[in-house]
């Protein structure tokens, strides 16, 4: 769980890298921009901690980029000397905002899922685009990925954020995105491949949310979700809050705290051997994290439990059983070791038959992304006509 | 007092399986569980009926609306068999949602209803004036009201939980779940222009401050 910008492949280095002409009539693309030299169609998922953007051409459908960015907006602090930040910017994103946080005023756009900050989002969503498209002459057409029963002014603020740096926009709910994306069609044909769709429960435990969707074959309806704002964030300020009252004399920053969580995380029985090294007063002093750690995260599982047996019963009965079968975590809190183990325990105490977790995988912070693009390129003409933004 | 609840009953009842019929499912069970048992239960307790008595009223106006519904799904197939030719499948998939609805609802047996893919045999095809020969061909007992009310509840139960909406969208037609994500944008921008005209919004936010 590294907060590193996992570019894969590499960026276009110059705008003819993805300037590519939208000439290929069977290409995905509008009659209104004919004249255009490129089109671009991108999938966004835009998260509290890190955001993921993949885009490919619509032309030859050709990968453009396929990269996660911490959702970070450093503004510089006034009077900095010239030289400290690279280029003299005013602003940094992502991992240079991190790199550079000791001269610059973080901002994070989003809090619990939604955007707090309309300005600093539409100035990331902008980095984002610049990552695209570097000469910015391209027409893109993005679907954007929103969380599940988002209200109106959280939706109406992505759109703000994504007003005037994209063409055109579709805002469509996460959890559907996530398990479009977790879905791998190349194997649908596979016998031993269990298609998500079919019949799961995805849990995706964020930084700001945890959001549950069952998945039955059909587009989910706002009914079949559920959001609870307990999440990788509660973590953080728990192990925060754990770490300050064992070591009173030491400050830890909440990102530190983060790292730690990313590196250590585990729920079940104590763990201990978590040694970190903090200054106390400028000097270094190693202390032990492991029970605070495990206190942090045993508070998250107890709290997807409880609200995984309020979600239960809103599947069909008579396909509890298979469902069951079928629970997938994603998001940053899928990767806490022994989280599908002990939650299969407390199903399986509770009294479900046969319950069984899986983790979606490494890749969990792509799979909105990769299902934003996919409904992208599916996308009819006159959908993006009537999406503009 | 009695006849107004009970003409109201019928009503609401009629107007439930009018707004299943036209695809209208919430609208459907917001009448069914909100509004009627509120006016069966006003009409009960009016009526100087025994309960018995009560109870054979009820099931002769259910099976009464039932068999104007049954009419219209005659009505249907015999639409559908006129019409085939020129709305092909696709009319047919929406008949045979509304049949099955029709069915599922009145917990009758929807192993008659033919699929949209299946052929029309010819024999099912009806002269004018002729009655139809359903009827006659597998008699179903009626549901008591007791089982009907039951019947909905369960039904309106496995609804809500399945949360198949009347015009569920596969998951893998993406064009029609960007179509109804645009059309639900478009609604709910419609709803929060409306009720903000500018001078309202800001008084408001200067009484709040």
């Amino acid at each position: 769980m590294s907060s590193e910008e996992l570019t894969q492949p590499e960026l276009p280095s110059t705008p003819d890298a993805v300037d590519v002409p939208a000439e290929t009539e069977n290409a995905v693309t509008e009659p209104a921009v004919g004249d255009q030299s490129n089109y671009i169609i991108v999938g966004l998922d835009l998260g509290t901690n890190t955001s993921c953007i993949q885009a490919v051409d619509a032309a030859t459908g050709n990968e453009v980029c396929n990269t996660v960015v911490p959702t970070i907006v450093g503004y510089a602090d006034r009077g900095i000397l010239a030289g400290i930040l690279p280029d003299d910017s005013a602003e940094l994103f992502g991992t240079e905002a991190l790199r550079n946080e000791l001269h610059l005023r973080i901002s994070r756009p989003l809090k619990n899922g939604v955007i707090e900050d309309v300005d600093a989002a539409a100035k990331f969503v902008k980095h984002l685009r610049d990552i695209v498209d570097p000469g910015g002459k391209a027409t893109i057409h993005a679907v954007v990925g929103i969380p599940s029963n988002t209200d109106e002014e959280a939706k109406d603020n992505v759109q703000k954020a994504v007003s005037g740096i994209f063409d055109s926009a579709i805002l469509v709910p996460e959890p559907f995105l996530a398990a479009y994306g977790f879905r791998d069609e190349s194997r649908l044909k596979d016998p031993e491949y269990v298609d998500p769709v079919k019949n799961s429960l995805f849990i995706d435990i964020g930084a700001g949310t945890t959001d549950y969707c069952i998945i039955q074959g059909y587009f989910p309806t706002p009914e079949d979700q559920l959001s609870m704002p307990i999440a990788g964030e509660n973590v953080d300020e728990q192990l925060e809050k754990g770490l300050a009252e064992a070591y009173p004399d030491t400050r830890i920053s909440l990102n530190k705290v983060r790292e730690y969580k990313e590196k250590y995380s585990y729920v079940g029985e104590p763990q201990y051997g978590m040694k970190v090294r903090v200054p106390v007063g400028g000097k270094p002093r190693t202390i032990e994290i492991g029970k605070q750690i495990g206190e942090a995260c045993n508070m998250l599982l107890e709290n997807v439990f409880q609200s995984l047996e309020k979600v239960i019963p809103m599947a069909r009965p008579d396909s509890v059983f298979e469902l069951l079968q079928n629970i997938i975590l994603t998001g940053g809190g899928s990767m806490i070791e022994n989280l599908p183990e002990e939650l299969q325990r407390l199903l399986l105490e509770s009294g479900y038959e046969n319950p069984r977790v899986l983790v979606a995988g490494q890749d969990f912070k792509t799979f909105v992304a990769n299902g934003a693009l996919k409904v992208a390129q599916a996308a009819r003409p006159e959908q993006w006509a009537n999406s503009k933004v | 007092m009695t006849n107004n609840h009970w003409e109201n009953a019928r009503k609401l009842f009629r107007e439930a399986c009018f707004l299943r019929s036209m695809g209208d499912e919430k609208g459907a069970i917001g009448i069914l569980s909100k509004d009627m048992p509120g006016t069966i239960s006003s009409w009960m307790a009016d009526s100087k009926l025994t309960a018995g008595e009560k109870k054979e009223r009820l099931q002769e106006m259910f099976q009464e609306e039932m068999r104007k519904v049954d009419e219209s799904v005659e009505l249907c197939e015999l639409m559908l068999n006129r019409f085939e030719e020129t709305f092909s499948l696709q009319i047919r998939s929406i008949l045979y949602d509304f049949q099955l609805l029709i069915y599922e609802v009145f917990g009758l047996d929807t192993s008659s209803v033919r699929t949209p893919s299946e052929p029309i045999a010819p024999a099912r095809k009806r002269t004018k004036g002729k009655a139809p020969s359903k009827k006659t061909a597998v008699p179903i007992p009626p549901p008591s009201a007791e089982e009907m009310a039951d019947r909905l509840r369960k039904f309106k139960e496995t609804r809500l939980r399945t949360n198949k909406e009347w015009q569920s969208i596969l998951f893998n037609d993406i064009e029609k779940i960007i179509d109804s994500v645009l059309d639900k944008e478009a609604q709910s921008r419609t709803k929060t222009t409306k009720p903000k005209p500018k001078t309202k919004r800001k008084s408001t936010r200067a009484k709040s401050s």
